[in-house]
């Protein structure tokens, strides 16, 4: 049995990598609105981390979705799934909420950078400046919703999984909470990324906000994690199984103690604390800080998905 | 921003009362069986008269066209079991269980995986599948495919379009020569199926996931007592 | 004496030649051959009696007596020949050990499983045959096998 193949896999790295995006896309968007309500307000269009958040959310959804279409047994009829709904599906509400995610996702970007849109415009393309002055009055209405769908499409990556009862690992009540706090903190880490790499100051307001919340945010899924697998190992038969082939020795148990807990939650919590206390943030420090998280949510989606499917009940 | 607070907290009402209204509206074919038809199909599997011989999967093969590399049904062989020339083994059907709660027709986000109101058959309804595999991740006894010419997830469906409608018993139970399969109605009190039911201790698998299975087993008397 | 000069090289030569033309295959002295297609036995059993199958191989040097037993009072009544085949008048038990006294039957069992549960209760003939070209049970392939499982089991139940 070797790590990437063996009996009763059925979804394989794809389908990590469309949660991770997924999960992505609803952090950044989540994280670029605590932004501008808290701390830029009306200024927010001209912050590189929310024109990062506003890059990147868009792009991360609609590449997650094309992964999971090209996944396909049949890529040509995924219509079918727009078309045809079935209300105890998990996978089928999903796919709602992306669809109304992505649409009030473009609204919002619409609205909070509708000024210098219209600016750009300059009488041009009357229609277009309408709907972004419309879009811009119901802006408090659009991100109110936004914040409920992007929490919901946070939640939805796990739920995906714990709806498979075949699978101890997966079948877990935590799991959704887990991939949706996990979810939030790649979000952040692709904002700041992208936004410090867009010439965003690394000491300025938007990143101190953002690791005020991160700090105790990795804190949660560290305990969220310890949660998780003490839950499974105190529930005893196949769970604990399940939890112990994962965790224990093998590839898996390398990913999961040096990739997720090593790189991914103990090193970027490290560097949090020490940028918290010095007195200057750098450019290297907040972007290395950020990819460590990145590759860490990406390395615990994989990890839960192949470690999930590997013991049945 | 008392307006806008006013104006957040209308969407999310709006929201939360658009969910709810829409998950009370009727669910499609997810839903679980209704009991109002006559007829519910169920299978017996006797293991002490299964002989191991393949036949079932060889007839169902051919029957409904079961390309090679995949199958709707096979017998897993345990043993042998004792010592050389005592020997025995065991064996037991592994084919699709027709959930009363089918998981796999709970997750299938087009509705591709369905229950037949009228026969208690889950079935796949072959347009509607987009290939998305939930449901091959989601049947705990892991009996779903990915059919290589069709790309649809497939299944046994006791032979519905194959053998059913012609008024004939599903392909394995015609191949098997010792009677070790017994289809039938559960409803019908005088079928062969409850009969057995009745006089036979039998066992299901995986009954704690709650979903109701209606592939019954006999269990072998070879083979260990595994605790 | 020594082997150097030309009488020593000669002699060498000599054995030399010798023992090539002794260990060459085909030559009466070399090796015994008992033929199968020899047999005294086929004065008798010239149709029955031909051997063409694996078990013909003149390496394995397989007599008729090996498989069947000594003459004995054959062909006259009470005789200990061991016959094979359903309709065979031999115990299976001795049917089949007469088989097993080459085959291994742990080496049987990983050739397929079922010649454990038939072990000694289906006498080997009963599905193999030894005597023809090719043994028609290695032939089958595919629902052939199934069937033959069938054939009997149908019958049997």
């Amino acid at each position: 049995m070797s790590a990437f193949h063996f009996d009763g896999l059925v979804w394989h790295w794809p389908i990590a990598i469309y949660l991770f995006l997924a999960g992505l896309s609803a952090g950044a968007v989540f994280f670029a609105i605590m932004l501008k309500h808290f701390k830029l307000a009306e200024r927010a269009y001209l912050s590189p981390f929310v024109q990062a958040a506003a890059i990147i959310a868009p792009i991360a959804v609609c590449a997650g979705l094309g992964i999971l279409v090209i996944d396909l047994t049949k890529p040509l009829a995924f219509w079918k799934i727009l078309v045809f709904y079935n209300t105890s599906s998990v996978m089928s509400m999903g796919v709602l909420v992306l669809l109304v995610y992505q649409l009030v996702l473009f609204a919002w970007i619409g609205s909070v950078f509708s000024l210098p849109v219209i600016k750009w415009l300059d009488g041009r393309f009357h229609l277009l400046a309408k709907c972004l002055t419309l879009l811009a009055r119901h802006e408090d209405v659009i991100t109110g919703v936004l914040v409920i769908l992007s929490l919901s499409l946070g939640a939805y990556t796990g739920f995906l999984l714990s709806a498979l009862i075949g699978f101890p690992l997966l079948n877990n009540p935590v799991l959704p909470l887990l991939f949706l706090i996990s979810g939030l903190s790649s979000g952040a880490a692709a904002t700041l990324l992208g936004g410090v790499l867009m010439r965003g100051n690394p000491n300025g307001t938007e990143v101190k906000f953002i690791h005020r919340i991160e700090i105790p945010m990795i804190l949660v899924e560290i305990m969220l994690l310890f949660t998780f697998f003490a839950g499974l190992i105190l529930s005893g038969g196949q769970s604990q199984v399940a939890a112990l082939n994962a965790i224990g020795e093998g590839f898996w148990g390398w990913i999961f103690w040096g990739g997720v807990v090593g790189v991914g939650l103990t090193l970027p919590l490290a560097f949090n604390l020490w940028m918290k206390v010095s007195s200057e943030r750098k450019l290297t420090y907040v972007a290395v800080t950020a990819s460590f998280s990145l590759l860490g949510v990406l390395l615990l989606r994989n990890f839960i998905l192949y470690t999930g499917q590997m013991t049945g009940v | 921003m008392d307006t806008s607070k006013r104006r957040f907290l209308k969407g999310c009402g709006g929201v939360i009362a658009g969910v709810s209204v829409y998950s009370m509206t009727p669910q499609p074919l997810a839903s679980n069986a209704v009991g109002d038809s006559e007829i519910k199909y169920a299978m017996l599997h006797d293991e002490n008269l299964c002989i191991g011989c393949n036949a079932c999967e060889d007839a169902c093969r051919e029957v409904n066209q079961v390309p090679v590399g995949v199958s709707r049904v096979n017998i897993i062989r345990t043993g042998p079991y004792g010592e050389y020339p005592e020997q025995s083994y065991r064996f037991s059907r592994h084919s699709c269980q027709h959930c009363e709660a089918a998981p796999c027709v709970k997750v299938c986000p087009t509705g591709a995986a369905y229950i037949d109101k009228d026969t208690g058959i889950v079935a796949v309804n072959e347009d509607r599948c987009v290939g998305c595999q939930y449901c091959i991740a989601a049947c705990p006894y892991q009996i779903r495919f990915i059919n290589p010419l069709t790309k649809v997830a497939d299944k046994c469906d006791f032979c519905q379009q194959s053998q059913l409608t012609q008024g004939l018993q599903p392909a394995c139970v015609l191949a098997c020569p010792t009677e070790a399969l017994v289809f039938g109605n559960l409803k019908d009190p005088n079928s062969a199926l409850v009969k057995a039911l009745k006089s036979k201790p039998t066992y299901r698998q995986k009954i704690d996931l709650g979903t109701r299975p209606k592939l019954f087993h006999v269990r072998t008397v070879d083979g260990e007592i595994v605790l | 004496m020594s082997l150097t000069n030309r009488y020593g090289v000669s002699v060498i030569y000599i054995v030399w030649f010798l023992l090539l033309w002794l260990s060459f295959p085909g030559l009466p002295v070399a090796v015994e051959v008992r033929s199968i297609d020899t047999s005294h036995c086929l004065k008798c059993h010239k149709r029955n009696g031909k051997m063409l199958g694996l078990h013909a191989n003149q390496g394995l040097a397989i007599t008729c007596e090996d498989c069947h037993g000594e003459k004995g009072k054959h062909p006259r009544k009470d005789s200990k020949i061991i016959r094979f085949g359903v309709e065979s008048d031999t115990q299976i038990k001795r049917q089949v050990e007469q088989c097993l006294a080459c085959h291994d039957h742990e080496a049987l069992a990983q050739a397929l499983w079922t010649h454990n549960v038939h072990s000694t209760r289906v006498s080997c003939a009963q599905c193999h045959q030894l005597h023809t070209e090719t043994d028609p049970a290695l032939m089958l392939i595919g629902p052939a096998i199934s069937q033959s499982c069938v054939k009997c089991h149908r019958d049997n139940h």
